[in-house]
């Protein structure tokens, strides 16, 4: 079968980059490696708490045998189960004393339908910050380059937010603003009084606070505020693949969609170095076969890319394909995770927020911009929010019975969480490489992860959790826990880095197109093209590079040049 | 804390009828099928046992002007989470926090005892569980250390304890009359006044 263009991946980059495609006019194939999802059967969104299976819990042994790394994810339940991977299925490998922590579901929209929807633009300083301090290779653009593609994603998927004229985080095409409870504007007048140039605003999220006439087109709605996004919004109020880069895709007429086919390698024509078509097994059958096409996207998310990449090898590429700089799997990146305050406010409002509210607070980067750093480059923001307990009564309080039913019925005191994210260095003996003898069950070599923080990193997180605690005790609340150190690299869920742009064909693997260097028809979008990684969310810029490389792809097939 | 008794006087006619209904059984099809479907499971509790833990969360979450746990299906349910859900470890665990407060009447049986009783007893020993103790096991760190909170003297009663209430506060019975629950909320109304006759909303998901 042939085609104009092959997206391997339908999640957050890959589905963007096919929609780009179909609307410019090709007839693009998307491959996925996992199973279809069918929102009527898979979505559990509807399902009443009462009517949970197990409590909506996992079955313990389950989890031991079939989800030991899955299950560290917050958002991972009985309602959510069938959208991970069972890792008893999907082996890889770490050295042991450098666990990550891999999570991933393979199925139709990826990590899409799971994610956590905080959508933010990087900045002009996060583009340049590689080249001032020296770590990693210049990313070969800046943020102008971008600016406009992040207007065109966030117009199309609908992102809520508020103007805050911020250089280091830039405003963009924003929904109304989710509001914050009594108790966060209080938070927040409390911490931007003591800290001069930090500010806290409403976290900005990827879901429909008012759908636009182009998001109610795709039959998308408002967010209903239930904030159970990741069983999969049956009101298509959140941005997913399925909710909206798919369905704005088909609509073309020019979308094929082709499940449980997983890419194993890129096929390159020996004489003219391009591109042909890719091999795949199907997941089930373990039937092999080929597609061919004049463009190759890939996007299997930044550890199954380099995968693909490194298991191209040919003749004349022994290390991989587009791997002359050797740079492909290195640069592995994430952000600290896990590096939470919590306190208890003893004086909030005698108030209370109706609604589960999809979004959280943020407080952007501040160190290294309006504050100094301790000894360390780059910077980090918190996520966090305040909410009240209440309704359901601690095991470990005092009382039962009456008493028990009783103090469930009164509100608790308001707490606040916060927990930092900071940005992770570039480092290329942070790599993903091929095991050398372990294949998974379709006969591929299986990835081997070395991954873990560096002295940046570790000074940072110091400061993150004396920044928390200093920032929740000016809000007047007293600390009750703090964590003491960042979680396993991986669990921020943002790796990224293993196919880094640049404008050197020698120190990059893709130019500020995302072409492939040395295989000008193949583009990588996904999260493996980031030559830094920010400290922000960073899908909206996954999705943001892959609509500007569309672009340019179909520019560059209408002059002959690829 | 008054007693069941006491607190049937103090409702109205209305509430009474009500929660005579619920008790008798009379909770919503789904709940129960559940609750028939679990009990039947093999690894389910024995009768002797079931009797037991329908005296312990009995006891826990009583009737007040609201219903209670029993008629939330929370032993049945329970005793489906250990055929279904649990390892044989927290089986074991769960079954020996069940069996170590039939131990706590001096003679007869636990679940033979008129409530004023079995509540004087769980209570004390409820008390002495929550105290700090020093960690067992390996040290937990980040987000694991936040949602196991400070060591207690015994865990394995506080992990029962801890089912019973999060089934009893999941059932339609706690979700439409102990506390309030909205699954499609609508709008998000950042500020509403607390006051005497307010109920917090039961939270799913999400941290907010």
């Amino acid at each position: 079968m042939k085609f104009d263009a092959i997206v391997v991946g339908s999640g957050m980059s890959g589905a963007i980059a096919a929609k780009e495609l179909c609307e410019r006019g090709l007839k693009v194939l998307v491959l996925e490696r996992g199973k279809n999802i069918d929102p009527s059967e898979d979505f559990t969104d509807m399902v009443m708490p009462w009517d949970y299976k197990n409590n909506n819990m996992v079955p313990e042994d389950e989890i031991a045998r079939d989800y030991a790394v899955q299950s560290q994810c917050y958002a991972f339940n009985e309602t959510t189960k069938h959208f991970w991977v069972k890792d008893s299925e999907h082996p890889y490998s770490t050295p042991e004393d450098k666990p990550f922590t891999w999570i991933r579901g393979y199925h139709v929209g990826g990590r899409s339908i799971m994610w956590g929807r905080q959508t933010y633009r990087m900045s002009e300083m996060d583009f340049e910050a590689n080249a001032k301090d020296g770590y990693g290779c210049d990313w070969p653009i800046r943020y102008n380059d971008l600016a406009p593609w992040y207007d065109h994603i966030e117009k199309f998927i609908g992102v809520a937010g508020s103007n805050e004229g911020l250089p280091q985080l830039p405003d963009g095409q924003f929904l109304p603003p989710w509001e914050m409870n009594d108790a966060e504007k209080l938070f927040k007048a409390r911490v931007e009084q003591k800290f001069a140039g930090r500010k806290v605003i409403i976290g900005r999220n990827a879901n429909l606070s008012v759908a636009q006439p182009h998001h109610i087109e795709l039959g998308r709605g408002d967010c209903q505020n239930r904030s159970i996004c990741e069983r999969g919004c049956s009101f298509g109020a959140m941005h997913s693949s399925l909710s909206s880069s798919l369905p704005a895709a088909r609509r073309t007429g020019n979308l094929t969609l082709i499940t449980d086919a997983i890419v194993h390698s890129v096929i390159q024509d020996p004489k003219t170095g391009k591109a042909t078509g890719v091999r795949v097994i199907d997941q089930n059958t373990k039937v092999g076969k080929t597609y061919e096409a004049k463009i190759i996207f890939l996007n299997a998310s930044t550890i199954g890319t380099a995968q693909i990449l490194l298991g191209s090898a040919n003749e004349q590429n022994p290390r991989g394909l587009a791997n002359g700089s050797d740079q492909v799997g290195r640069n592995l990146m994430d952000h600290t995770y896990g590096l939470a305050t919590v306190g208890v406010l003893p004086d909030g409002p005698n108030t209370f927020a109706r609604g589960r509210r999809p979004t959280g607070l943020y407080i952007p980067r501040y160190r290294n911009v309006t504050e100094e750093a301790d000894g360390y480059v780059r910077g980090y923001g918190f996520q966090g929010g305040l909410s009240r307990s209440g309704g359901r009564p601690s095991a470990t309080s005092s009382g039962i019975g009456a008493e028990l039913k009783e103090k469930a019925r009164k509100f608790g005191p308001w707490t606040v969480f916060i927990s930092g994210f900071g940005e992770m260095l570039p480092n290329p003996e942070n790599r993903v490489t091929l095991h050398p003898t372990r294949k998974d069950k379709w006969g591929f070599a299986i990835p081997h992860i070395e991954c873990a923080i560096g002295p940046n990193e570790r000074k940072m997180a110091q400061h993150i959790l004396a920044d928390g605690r200093a920032m929740v005790e000016a809000a007047g609340a007293t600390v009750v826990h703090q964590a003491t150190e960042p979680g396993t690299p991986g669990l921020g869920i943002h790796e990224m880095g293993t196919a880094r742009m640049g404008h050197d064909p020698k120190t990059s693997v893709l130019n500020r197109f995302n072409q492939a260097h040395e295989v000008p028809n193949l583009f990588c979008t996904d999260g493996a093209a980031m030559s830094s990684s920010g400290c922000q969310n960073p899908s909206l810029t996954y999705m943001a590079l892959s609509a500007r490389a569309a672009n340019h792809a179909v520019e560059l097939l209408k002059e002959a040049k690829l | 804390m008054p007693d069941f008794a006491q607190d049937f006087a103090k409702m109205d006619r209305r509430a009474a009828m009500r929660n005579i209904g619920l008790l008798l059984g009379a909770v919503s099809m789904p709940t129960l099928a559940n609750c028939v479907e679990a009990a039947q499971a093999p690894g389910a509790l024995d009768e002797p046992r079931l009797k037991l833990l329908t005296a312990i969360a009995d006891t826990i979450i009583p009737v007040t002007d609201t219903p209670g746990a029993v008629a939330a299906g929370v032993p049945r349910l329970l005793s489906g989470l250990l055929a279904n859900w649990a390892s044989a470890e927290t089986r074991k665990e769960l079954v020996g926090a069940i069996d170590a407060i039939g131990q706590l009447a001096s003679a007869g049986s636990f679940a033979d005892l008129p409530f004023a009783e079995r509540t004087a007893l769980l209570r004390a020993y409820d008390t002495a569980a929550i105290q700090y103790a020093p960690p067992r096991g390996p040290k937990l760190t980040g987000i694991a250390a936040l949602l196991a909170g400070p060591p207690t003297a015994n865990p394995a009663y506080l992990r029962l304890k801890s089912l019973i209430i999060s089934l009893y506060y999941n059932s339609e019975i706690a979700m439409t009359q102990e506390i309030e629950y909205e699954h499609i909320p609508g709008r998000f109304e950042p500020s509403r006044e607390i006051t005497a006759t307010t109920r917090p909303y039961a939270g799913v998901g999400g941290l907010y």
